[in-house]
């Protein structure tokens, strides 16, 4: 199993997420931009989502639409927190980003 | 056949949202609706609803014990996400089960194959009656006394040779075994005969004489029993017959030659007193000098 970091389980999925995110950690993704850039699947992608933003690494809002003129749900929108981008990359400068080569 | 798929979709996604805890099943109902509709193919997306089935069991047993409003802020979730602690672990529980399936499944071996192979019972012990020819005893004709003659005092019949002092080993020659005194049979009238079997007699060659070398070497020792009929002159009247080997083909060969040489020099059988032809065993022993 991955190793944990403050109640957060760093499985090769979850450093994948957190990559994700630490391309921009400023830009506020979707579940579903998440998956574009990771390629996890629902199943895998939306309980760590939830276990990182539990713990304090992530945030999330909804998307600033009305559904009815924009024709389409809002969108749950995730970023890094300040404490997110912290650990985040301490967990990478320890693994030196070789477990995702 | 797409819009069956997106309805279908969507309905697998609000179901599996459903199945969620239920103070996140509307974010998540609304947020993966929301992500629903942005995958394009309708394999992808029936991917995706189906993921959430299992995306929302996974919630529910890290989300399991919550019990606070419906999270619409990070904050919220945050709370929301915090886990009470586990008196035992899924793993824990998940191992225990696994064991005792391993044990039951062990114990049903045991049971099964100690019936398997179970032995045989033994048949019982039936009897069965067994025909045992009947003799007929015919009495003794009228006449003849059956009474057990009286116990007579007998010479010793064991004749042992003098020792020489030159041999390299010791021999003896004696009776195997001294027969009783012989009793008169029916057909002879009823008297007391003592029969004294013969023996070697005086000037009988000793054992030493003829003890091959090689057995001497290969230390060999041992008695053989012949059978050795004799006149009434101490002379053979027949070739000796082994009765009993001595181990030792050497020996018996030896003790053939040495019963032979001993012709003209073997003490008689008597009958009362009187020397007659009879066949005796002789023991002619081989023993070396310590």
């Amino acid at each position: 199993m991955g190793k944990t970091t403050d109640n957060v389980r760093m499985s090769l999925q979850t450093l994948r997420v957190l990559e994700a995110f630490l391309d921009n950690p400023v830009e506020q993704l979707s579940g579903s931009d998440v998956h574009q850039r990771c390629h996890i699947a629902s199943g895998t992608l939306y309980p760590i989502l939830l276990r990182l933003e539990g713990a304090g690494w992530l945030v999330s809002r909804w998307e600033s639409i009305d559904p009815s003129i924009a024709g389409r749900p809002r969108r749950r929108l995730y970023r890094l927190t300040s404490t997110g981008l912290k650990r985040a990359s301490e967990v990478f400068a320890s693994f030196n980003r070789g477990v995702l080569a | 056949m797409s819009r069956t798929t997106d309805t279908l979709s969507g309905r697998l996604v609000r179901r599996a949202a459903r199945t969620a805890p239920r103070s996140l099943s509307a974010r998540l109902e609304e947020e993966w609706l929301a992500d629903l509709h942005e995958r394009t193919s309708g394999r992808s997306r029936l991917a995706f609803a189906l993921g959430c089935f299992w995306a929302s069991a996974a919630i529910g047993r890290e989300h399991r014990p919550l019990a606070v409003p419906v999270a619409s802020t990070a904050q919220g979730n945050a709370a929301a996400l915090i886990q009470p602690p586990r008196l035992i672990s899924s793993r824990a529980v998940a191992f225990s089960l696994v064991l005792c399936v391993h044990a039951a499944v062990f114990y049903g071996l045991m049971l099964t194959g100690a019936r398997l192979f179970k032995a045989p019972e033994p048949a019982p012990l039936q009897p069965r009656m067994i025909d045992v020819p009947q003799t007929k005893v015919t009495p003794p004709p009228p006449g003849i006394d059956l009474r057990v003659p009286p116990k007579l005092r007998l010479p010793p019949i064991t004749e042992v040779m003098p020792p020489q002092p030159k041999a390299t080993a010791e021999a003896l020659v004696q009776d195997p075994d001294p027969k009783p005194p012989v009793f008169p049979t029916q057909n002879s009238p009823l008297r007391d005969v003592i029969h004294v079997e013969g023996g070697a007699g005086p000037g009988f060659p000793h054992p030493d004489e003829y003890y091959p070398d090689v057995a001497i070497r290969q230390e060999e020792q041992g008695a053989a029993t012949l059978r050795v009929c004799v006149d009434a002159a101490g002379r053979l009247t027949s070739d000796p017959e082994t009765l009993q080997t001595s181990g030792s083909d050497r020996l018996d060969t030896a003790a053939i030659r040495l019963a032979k040489a001993g012709s003209g020099h073997y003490r008689p059988s008597t009958d009362d007193g009187r020397p007659v032809n009879s066949c005796y065993p002789i023991k002619i022993r081989f023993q070396l000098k310590k």
